[in-house]
């Protein structure tokens, strides 16, 4: 990856040349590989169904509990395998020194500088740019009225909305978001389960099912496939004004986050298996 | 040129146009006949809302909490909290135990959450827009607007004379309550009992954004 970004960095136009060639096989293999742990994990979800109930707090056994048993909602079902747990926590460690060292002083001096209403259209901006992903990922659910909802806002808001800065969709049309479909839920839609669960280094909590999900996406966007973004200097440029963006506007909340919690990983852990099960539910 | 620029307005109006018509049909409130867990939750909200827009939150907020905190007690279940967050371990300890990790629990999650209503309040709009019940039990379901962010907050409620509390809260998907659940029994099977009061007691007496 290393040598392909050279030519660019070097400042060599930016076009599908013999650096860009690779830099696109090596995405290829990526993907390949990532099916192949699809694969892995179609397996073990199944493997798992067969053990999945460990027992907890229902049947007969506990009367008491029971009596509050809430009818509305399964309870744990939302449930998950970690045997990478110690890397897992290295890594969580890792994101919550990155959080603590770099990003939350760069995020507040960009906040500092940039007043709060710029950087959530900037925010709104980044959002707008998903949004083929989610309506790719409504018709591959077969949700065509979801799908079309986002085409729609993606059109209004590109136009309208001048590049996304604005929800016009939103404010004027009222089109909210009928959900932010990505890969990893399209996968879990048609009863993939998780596989486990992963932390990643900058991009925190994940499973096997939504890494793979996010490989996909990432073919999903247009800016993928457009000249001047295939620079990896450009593309990492982007990703970090998005990430130090968006964080300049959640500062506070990992603060809040640790100081409610007793095991901030396995917190976190549970959490995005929650709202990702939540999600795929919908 | 001005043929696809014919066809690219032609098209934009056609999207507006259908934009617009999906908007003015689609959110429609559905409302249950019976809407009183979803009023009384209101009513709740509302009051602190008005405390804290009576005064400075900066200035008045030990003041304000004095009278935010017997609110939120009146529409909270604090039994039904304690029992849910240590699930399968409840039965295993003692009355007294209850009682103790009850009040230690309720403790902490008042401390916690009631002194995050001073940042979140401001410019932050809360929408009660349904609500669901079955027997003595209901959800209702609200939306949290902050920075142009629309956050799903439902309620969980448990009838208990007439009142509807709130046993669970679930903010975009995760259960508060089986958030904790998981953790404590983390501590259960490690440290057993006292351990979690250990923790309980620490976490209460660490001041809230110290770390």
């Amino acid at each position: 990856m290393v040598i392909t970004a050279k030519p660019e960095l070097r400042g060599m136009p930016v076009k599908v040349g013999p650096g860009g060639g690779r830099y696109i096989s090596v995405i290829s293999i990526f993907f390949i590989f990532s099916l192949t742990l699809l694969f892995f994990c179609l397996v073990s979800s199944q493997v798992r169904a067969g053990e999945q109930d460990d027992g907890q707090m229902s049947g007969p056994d506990f009367p008491e509990y029971s009596d509050w048993y809430d009818d509305f909602m399964e309870e744990d079902a939302a449930t998950i395998k970690d045997p990478l747990e110690p890397a897992n926590r290295i890594f969580f460690k890792f994101n919550d020194k990155l959080y603590f060292w770099f990003l939350k002083p760069v995020a507040s001096a960009y906040g500092k500088a940039v007043p709060r209403d710029f950087r959530i259209s900037f925010r709104n901006c980044f959002n707008n740019l998903e949004a083929p992903v989610h309506m790719s990922n409504d018709f591959l659910q077969g949700k065509f009225k979801d799908g079309f909802v986002e085409a729609c806002r993606f059109f209004i808001n590109s136009t309208v909305g001048i590049l996304g800065l604005s929800d016009a969709a939103r404010d004027v049309f009222a089109l909210n978001s009928p959900g932010k479909e990505d890969l990893g839920q399209t996968i879990g839609y048609y009863g993939i389960g998780n596989g486990f669960y992963l932390c990643w280094p900058f991009m925190g909590p994940s499973t096997l099912r939504d890494t793979v999900g996010m490989t996909g996406d990432f073919f999903l966007r247009p800016g993928t496939y457009m000249a001047s973004t295939s620079s990896l200097y450009l593309r990492g440029l982007f990703f970090s004004g998005r990430y130090i963006n968006n964080t300049s506007l959640r500062i506070g909340d990992y603060e809040d986050f640790l100081v409610s919690t007793f095991d901030p990983y396995l917190a976190m852990r549970d959490a995005y298996i929650q709202r990702r099960f939540n999600m795929i539910e919908e | 040129m001005k043929v696809y620029l014919g066809r690219i307005i032609c098209m934009f109006i056609f999207f507006c146009c259908s934009a617009f018509f999906y908007g003015t049909i689609a959110p429609k409130q559905i409302l249950a006949e019976d809407e009183i867990p979803l009023s009384q939750l209101e009513s709740t909200v509302n009051r602190i809302i008005d405390i804290l827009e009576e005064g400075d939150v900066e200035k008045e907020w030990e003041q304000q909490k004095q009278r935010i905190v017997p609110l939120i007690d009146e529409r909270l279940n604090p039994e039904v909290i304690a029992q849910r967050s240590l699930g399968r371990h409840w039965r295993d300890i003692s009355d007294e135990q209850r009682e103790e990790f009850t009040s230690l629990f309720l403790q902490l999650l008042k401390d916690t959450y009631i002194n995050r209503l001073r940042s979140y309040s401001v410019k932050s709009d809360a929408r009660f827009y349904e609500q669901r019940k079955r027997g003595d039990r209901a959800i209702v379901y609200s939306i949290v607007r902050k920075d142009q962010q629309e956050v799903p907050i439902d309620y969980r409620l448990i009838r208990i004379d007439d009142e509807w509390r709130i046993y669970d809260i679930v903010v975009e998907g995760v259960s508060l309550i089986s958030n904790y659940r998981k953790q404590f029994d983390q501590i259960m099977d490690r440290g057993g009992y006292p351990e979690l009061i250990n923790r309980l007691r620490d976490k209460i007496g660490t001041e809230p954004g110290a770390e």
